[in-house]
């Protein structure tokens, strides 16, 4: 009898202390947070009524919340597909044995160990028109587009996909560097006899190996830009007028300006629904494949 | 074989690290968590401890030094408390949300805020109402009756008032001879005065800076002062009990923001079109480095002199007006601001929270702070302390004079509104809709605002 | 007909490009932000790139060290993200182990479980956690900090070193279990350094997250006890009196450590283990 559960569930005592710490810290809030979505509960009132679907009916109806949702779209693909892309790029030019090249793997990282909340103040110093890094560069360049960035109708959406960018794309390219190196260099050699090019190496010996970090890195960022609220909140607080406007931070507003928490939680709780769908789908792909 | 023992030490190297802390940590939770009132702790001084949560000391807007002074001074004034040096954290959103997450724990005693926090806090119960503490105090006639007023919501009065100030229209003295023109009164001024700067330095100073950047503060202030040019001094909101009445019509949100469109419009626009989108960062850093004439402002300004010579030069070249009305408006008036001190209505001590507020908010502290930041202390008696005298004294009395016609807000949470104030400003200053369009917007939005609750 | 070694030389041209364009995207802002550190304010606001030798300063870090406690936060911020680096290599390389090699009934429900907070808004989160962590006992604890902060960082933890245990050849392990290795010592001797570099990018992972956080610091902590340097970052960019320059030394004594800790994995460890384990 032990001896089949072990076998059916072997992996249950590794994971085991993993699983309590999230469950105490996600189980028990998220299901009080899908409770609140059916709820009027304002943080400043004590009263709270049960309303029904009213929050959700109220929310398909909401233009904000539809622009919102358009724009988290957008920014959540193109962000992650230019990270991915780019992060390949800079992963194999890190990967090469150049003089310099140690120091340079060093120094890549920088920009992703910056507190976001810092990156947002830096950011928002260096587009300053006049005095800022950009427009001076710009000006140095003989480029007239002094401007602030993160008020522009046309550049304030692009300029947050660069964010994204800047922070995101040296880890990218540290851990599939990572990922390359585990490669053994005989597979190589074995491409390289069989009278593959670089190009076509990288396409049968590099990518498949490295698939596996693809997928883990392209899962948590689509969650992570999905979600992340702070680097919109604090740069351009979804303006101008509604350009930059995005679900997270359509519930920070809802949750702490308004204090309306019912609302707030029913947006989170469709934000949580579709993130769910797509890991579905992305974990039975990766399984099918696998199998 | 060698790097695999390296790996090997540092993670132990780690684990011990770990292990310790997580002991120490255990041990020193047990303390926090237990130690309610003085009595139960035997280390304490007789009195216990005190928490005061306060953004400026923080954030550095008062003086480094004068913060080091203070925590002298509370020691010797308060010798039984320990008043912990931890301010909070800084930023007033971020103060506001972990005070509202966690002022059951009765930490901190006794909060700084903006007016805007009074009626957040009042509503949750978060806050002591201090009439009791306030009226067999004998000092209270020193407080100014125009900063208390803000700070009393239906009868009870939420906090102590350390500081205020209202908004004026500072001005380049220098600037305005040169081109032989006079300060502007009416809108229309102000537009043709920040215009003629603008083309007559080729654009190398701007006429005018307005904070549009949807959910600044300043910019939301700034917006508000003009509806109160329009409105004649009436408030946006009327509350009643729990009734509030929304004031506001669509005509005069038109005239507002047709001037936030004219101030962006024209070829040798009042203000540089490239700043649109921008806020307070940018706002006082302009001014004090000469990239703009005209700005509305309080009297924080004044701590930009500090270890920049350029800037000194710039305000001692400056004066400050009345903000300017529109045609046909009679009355100058502007957004009155009042900082609170409050107390947490968890406290574990509050005799001894209120001993605390009374040594803050005492004539020698608030000219202290208020000094070193750059504030109208709403006491008499500091206002008349020797810090007030000097240049100092002359640059605080021009905003002071501006105090009869502050209008100070209306106690509703007012963050939604401010939001929809800034985006109707967006919708305008981007072309996206016309002022009578987005002034229709903004009525809808604030209606609904207060009809679904958000208001309070 | 290209040659092997016009071959080389292109692939090392191609290199330097790639470099130098990301050095130029990446890294040239952080040097701005550097130089400005060292910057009067009237200098800073002059728009111009040199200014005249009198306006360099070190008052910008002067101000920073003496006055906002930050040597204080700076090792808060440290020890903290060691602990939580620690605890989650443990955690994450038993549980992402047991994942990859063992069977488990229902096993993409454990995943996704373990996925399902980054998946909800977290400033939704903030109350809940306030409440779990009170009621523990572990308010204002670097503990607590610690058990908070887990929760943000296992998801991606345990996720990225299973894939990297998926992707390992599994006959070593096959053999050394003939051997008569246990458990542990299969994980000891055979699969953390073959899996160091993953390891390594796993827990710099860690302690990156653990070091920018500022929601989960901002709902336990209350006292210099737990603080850390977001905080202190926080403060200094909402300060009324802005002063960019502060705001930029305090980025760069943020920067430093990290890079410093970085490039010390990078050099000494990753490629170290790497090279023995594949040669092995």
């Amino acid at each position: 009898m032990k001896g089949s559960f072990l076998r059916k569930n072997g992996a249950l005592p590794l994971i085991l202390p993993t699983l309590i710490i999230m469950a105490v810290f996600t189980v028990l809030p998220l299901i009080k947070g899908f409770i609140l979505s059916f709820t009027n509960a304002n943080l400043l009132n004590k009263s709270t009524a049960y309303v029904g679907l009213e929050n959700y009916k109220k929310l398909f109806t909401d233009p904000i919340f539809w622009l919102a949702f358009v724009h988290s779209l957008i920014l959540t693909v193109t962000a992650v597909i230019l990270e991915l892309v780019f992060g390949i790029i800079l992963a194999l030019a890190l990967k090469q044995k150049v003089p310099g090249i140690k120091l340079f793997r060093s120094v890549i990282m920088a920009s992703w160990v910056i507190p976001v909340a810092a990156t947002a103040v830096m950011f928002t110093f260096m587009v300053e028109p006049g005095y800022g890094y950009y427009n001076i560069l710009l000006k140095f360049l003989g480029v007239k587009a002094n401007t602030f960035w993160f008020g522009s109708l046309n550049l304030a959406f692009p300029l947050i996909i660069i964010l994204h960018l800047w922070r995101n794309v040296p880890f990218y390219g540290i851990a599939l560097l990572a990922a390359m190196q585990a490669i053994p260099d005989t597979q190589y050699e074995a491409a390289e006899i069989d009278g593959a090019g670089p190009i076509r190496s990288f396409f049968t010996v590099t990518l498949p190996s490295i698939r596996n970090m693809i997928i883990v890195m392209v899962t948590i960022h689509v969650l992570w830009t999905f979600n992340n609220f702070d680097m919109v909140y604090l740069t351009t607080g979804g303006g101008p007028v509604y350009s930059t406007q995005v679900l997270p931070v359509y519930v920070y507003q809802e949750a702490w300006t308004n204090y309306t928490t019912g609302y707030a939680s029913s947006i989170g709780t469709i934000m949580f629904v579709l993130l769910m769908f797509y890991f579905i789908a992305y974990i039975r792909v990766y399984q099918q494949q696998e199998g | 074989m060698n790097k695999k023992r390296l790996f090997v030490a540092v993670i132990a190297a780690i684990g011990i690290m770990f292990a310790t802390q997580s002991i120490f940590a255990g041990g020193s939770s047990e303390k926090s968590t237990t130690s309610k009132p003085a009595s139960s702790s035997s280390k304490a001084p007789a009195g216990g401890s005190l928490t005061f949560w306060n953004m400026p000391f923080v954030t550095q807007e008062v003086s480094p030094s004068y913060v080091k002074n203070w925590e002298g001074n509370v020691k010797k004034a308060l010798s039984n408390y320990r008043v912990s040096n931890f301010f909070g954290p800084g930023g007033y959103a971020q103060l506001r949300q972990k005070f509202l997450i966690q002022a059951q724990t009765g930490t901190p005693d006794v909060i700084e805020g903006l007016l805007e926090d009074v009626p957040v806090y009042a509503q949750k119960g978060n806050i002591e109402s201090l009439n009791a503490y306030f009226d067999s105090w004998s000092e209270k006639g020193q407080f100014e009756e125009s900063t208390l007023a803000p700070l009393t919501i239906n009868g009870k009065l939420y906090g102590i008032p350390y500081n205020t100030n209202a908004r004026g229209l500072i001005y380049r003295t220098d600037v305005l001879a040169k081109y032989n023109l006079s300060v502007p009164k009416t809108w229309n001024d102000l537009i043709n005065v920040a215009r003629t700067i603008t083309k007559n330095s080729k654009k190398k100073m701007w006429g005018l800076f307005l904070c549009t950047k949807v959910g600044d503060p300043r910019a939301a202030q700034e917006f508000i002062s003009w509806y109160y040019q329009v409105s004649g001094g009436k408030k946006l909101f009327t509350v009643n009990g729990s009734d509030v009445t929304f004031n506001g019509t669509v005509d005069q949100f038109e005239k507002i923001l047709s001037l936030y469109k004219e101030v962006f419009s024209g070829s040798d626009s009042a203000i540089d079109p490239a700043e649109r989108g921008n806020g307070w960062p940018s706002e006082d850093p302009g001014y004090v480095s000469g990239k703009w004439a005209m700005a509305p402002m309080g009297p924080w300004l004044w701590g930009r002199r500090k270890g920049n010579t350029a800037a000194a030069q710039i305000l001692d070249k400056s004066k400050v007006a009345p903000l300017p009305m529109p045609v046909g408006s009679a009355g100058h008036y502007t957004y009155l601001e009042v900082k609170p001190i409050m107390m947490n209505a968890h406290s574990k001590d509050k005799a001894g929270a209120w001993k605390l507020i009374q040594f803050i908010t005492s004539a020698k502290e608030m000219a202290g702070w208020d000094a070193s930041s750059g504030g109208i202390p709403a006491r008499k008696d500091a206002l008349n302390s020797p810090e007030f005298q000097g240049p100092l004294g002359s640059w605080i009395k021009m905003f002071a004079d501006l105090i009869p016609g502050g209008i100070a807000q209306a106690p509703v949470n007012w963050g939604p509104v401010a939001d929809a104030e800034l985006r109707a400003v967006n919708y305008v200053i981007y072309g996206q809709k016309s002022p009578k369009d987005a002034a229709q917007w903004l009525y809808d939005t604030i209606n609904d605002i207060v009809t679904s609750g958000k208001i309070l | 007909m290209i040659t092997k070694r016009h071959r080389k030389t292109i692939r090392i041209t191609l290199t330097y490009i790639i470099c130098v364009l990301a050095f130029i995207f990446f890294i040239m802002p952080l040097l701005w932000i550097t130089y400005s550190s060292f910057r009067s304010p009237s200098a800073i606001l002059s728009g111009t790139i040199i200014s005249p030798a009198g306006q360099y300063t070190l008052d910008n870090y002067r101000t920073i060290l003496s006055v906002t406690d930050f040597p204080v936060y700076f090792w808060n911020s440290l020890r903290i993200g060691f602990m939580v680096t620690f605890a989650a290599m443990v955690l994450s390389i038993i549980g992402a182990y047991g994942l990859s090699r063992y069977s488990l009934k229902g096993k993409n429900a454990y995943i996704m479980g373990v996925f399902s907070t980054q998946m909800f808004p977290i400033v939704l989160l903030l109350i809940p956690i306030y409440n779990i962590i009170f009621t523990m006992g572990l308010f204002n604890t670097a503990l607590g900090v610690v058990l908070g902060q887990l929760m943000l960082v296992l998801p991606f933890a345990v996720w990225m070193l299973k894939g990297y245990f998926d992707n390992l050849p599994k006959e070593i392990e096959d053999s050394a279990r003939i051997d008569g290795c246990n458990l542990f010592q299969m994980l000891f001797r055979i699969v953390l350094p073959i899996s160091a570099p993953g390891i390594m990018v796993a827990a710099f992972y860690s302690f990156v997250v653990s070091w920018g956080d500022y929601l989960v610091v901002s709902v336990i902590s209350q006292s210099q006890k737990t603080a850390t340097l977001t905080l202190a970052l926080q403060r200094l960019s909402s300060s009324l009196l802005l002063r960019w320059g502060q705001v930029a030394a305090a980025t760069v004594l943020t920067i430093v450590p990290t890079i410093l800790l970085f490039s010390f994995v990078q050099t000494r460890l990753v490629e170290g283990l790497t090279a023995g384990s594949v040669k092995a």
